[in-house]
């Protein structure tokens, strides 16, 4: 493994008016790992990853990715670089369908201009085939060709998340930042993502996860970040965080000790 | 199946869009029917902001008006040729579009209303007191007729083939966007900014093309009006045609190149036929409205994509079926 860095926080610190969510946070994220994001609830895990995809950005600190400073640019900047993204709380297109929706996520890979797309329907027709074979390529990878063209708002929460990941996997990103993937589904889906998320990690992509569920957390990630109010207090492999005392502490206090130490079976 | 019934019911609708002039030799009713060819292209331009994208636009007739006076005083003050003006007003549409685009950026809702309100109502104080240019209330009088390759358009029955092919043109331009990775993306934004932000798409950019698409064709549109009607003036570019504008589009259904064009044909038609009531035909047509929007939400265009009558009161098809 190289340790070269994909990610790199640099002492970022967020204040809401008084509140500070996020304070003096540093973090380095190499390349070819899984790294989680674990804390607490409040903890600032959701505000870290919105300043890294560019939500707002940090009232202090610098971020990097790659080495580009992606600190003041806009989403779809970022998005662009190639970092995609999925949402805590679900953030589909309900009026659309599935492959609509993928669609969407594949739409910046296009190239044409208004103009040229009024006087050239030949052309046209030959890129938005090309984002019809992308959206079929991820829709089989992602298990849902069945339900192609059905409504998003009528799939199950599961089949919702898939969606949204197979969105976030459409424009080809290097990093997928994933928020709380596994939390709302049940066992056997949860397996199912976990899978799939290890499978994209396979196909060269770097992922960086905000998770609650131990389970998959301790199983898949090679490196774990822990914050508590905003603030980093543990960081290292699954093995150091389960041991460490301060994370047990401060995450699941004293008495939860044995259930950090996750065997890998369970999973 | 029902690819085929689409096709033939657009046939239908063409057939009689063709004939109703040559049958009908009123030229009263030959100028209701230019009407209604301007107004499909404005609503079809209206339906990419509002039904599509989501951006409430109360402005449509500042728009026109835009459109309407530009092409007005290129060929009457400026001795321009027609064609000229028509190129002026869709470069004024685009403008108008960058103009009213940019505060939809940070604008939201009914916000955004009255910011587009304003536009419009700023655009007809002008129109009206800037005396020196514009004729003020008077007017611009004498807009001179199309001519088109030395045929001069000089009734409201050759024009209406000329607008005809126009309404066409656009109508087939705008389904195509629709159905395309605009059309989707404008939909997307609707639904949910921030995603569409994090997929990489530049929000800035597709707000402002939306509003551009509305305000070129608005201005366009406006043109058409001038040149049909010969005779503007800024009372006709009021809060109320906005809203007019807003009804066709609502009233068709929102977000479909069909609903646009039912849209505009029955609120354009509607009160013409309505008039043998005298004193009552406005309050019928009020209803009549009303009633539209009560029992189909959906618009005209969804009684024939599919039973949305149902999903009014509560059934989905699916629980319909499943109760029989």
């Amino acid at each position: 493994m190289n340790n070269e860095t994909i990610l790199k926080v640099d002492h970022i610190t967020k204040r809401f008016s008084g509140l500070v969510a996020v304070n003096d946070l540093s973090l380095l994220m190499k390349k070819r790992t899984i790294h989680a994001l674990i804390g607490p609830n409040g903890s600032g895990k959701t505000t870290t990853v919105n300043q890294i995809t560019g939500a707002f950005p940090p009232t202090e600190g610098e971020i990097y990715y790659k080495g580009t400073c992606t600190t003041h640019m806009q989403p779809y900047q970022i998005a662009r670089l190639g970092i995609s993204r999925t949402f805590q709380n679900l953030k589909l297109f309900t009026s659309l369908s599935v492959l609509e929706n993928l669609m969407v996520g594949g739409h910046q890979m296009t190239k044409m201009g208004i103009l040229n797309f009024l006087i050239n329907p030949v052309k046209a027709k030959q890129e938005e085939a090309q984002l019809l074979e992308r959206a079929e390529e991820v829709l089989e990878y992602i298990g849902l060709k069945d339900l192609r063209d059905t409504n998003v708002k009528n799939l199950p929460y599961g089949k919702q998340k898939m969606t949204e990941f197979g969105r976030a996997l459409m424009m080809k990103p290097e990093l997928l930042i994933l928020d709380e993937p596994a939390a709302g589904l049940n066992p056997t889906e949860r397996k199912a993502f976990v899978d799939i998320i290890l499978k994209t990690f396979d196909t060269g992509i770097d992922i960086f996860l905000i998770e609650h569920n131990m389970d998959v957390v301790m199983n898949i990630c090679t490196d774990i970040t822990v914050l508590n109010f905003g603030a980093k207090i543990a960081e290292g492999s699954p093995y150091d965080i389960q041991n460490n005392d301060e994370v047990i502490k401060a995450y699941l206090g004293d008495k939860y000790k044995p259930i950090m130490a996750v065997k890998k079976e369970v999973l | 199946m029902r690819k085929s019934l689409k096709g033939a019911g657009i046939l239908l609708l063409l057939v009689i869009l063709v004939v109703v002039p040559i049958v009908d030799k009123n030229t009263y009713h030959h100028i209701v029917l230019c009407q209604t060819l301007v107004n499909i292209v404005v609503v079809t331009g209206l339906n990419f902001i509002t039904g599509l994208t989501g951006q409430m636009n109360m402005g449509t007739a500042g728009i026109m008006a835009m459109g309407a006076y530009s092409a007005a005083l290129c060929s009457t003050k400026f001795n321009f040729p027609i064609i000229v003006g028509f190129i002026v007003a869709i470069l004024m549409g685009l403008i108008v579009g960058k103009g009213l685009g940019y505060p939809s950026l940070r604008l939201k809702g009914v916000y955004l209303s009255l910011t587009t309100i304003g536009f419009s109502e700023i655009t007809r104080l002008v129109l009206t007191n800037w005396v020196d240019l514009t004729g003020g209330t008077m007017g611009v009088q004498n807009i001179p007729w199309i001519n088109l390759f030395g045929n001069k358009l000089d009734t409201s029955f050759k024009i209406y083939y000329f607008y005809l092919v126009i309404a066409i043109l656009v109508t087939i331009a705008s389904y195509r966007i629709i159905h395309s990775k605009w059309g989707r993306v404008f939909k997307a934004i609707k639904d949910n900014v921030e995603a569409v932000d994090a997929s990489g798409v530049d929000i800035a950019k597709m707000k402002i093309l939306a509003f551009t698409l509305a305000t070129v064709l608005g201005c366009f549109g406006g043109a058409m009006y001038a040149h049909m009607m010969g005779y503007i003036n800024p009372t006709t570019f009021t809060q109320d045609l906005s809203a007019n504008y807003l009804a066709m589009m609502m009233i068709g259904g929102i977000g479909t190149v069909g609903g646009s064009v039912l849209g505009a044909i029955v609120i354009t038609i509607l009160p013409e036929v309505l008039r043998f009531m005298e004193n009552y035909y406005w309050l019928v047509f009020s209803t009549i409205a009303l009633l539209f929007a009560i029992f189909l939400p959906n618009g005209i265009v969804s009684l024939f994509t599919g039973n949305k009558l149902l999903k009014r009161f509560g059934r989905t098809e699916k629980s319909f079926k499943g109760e029989e």
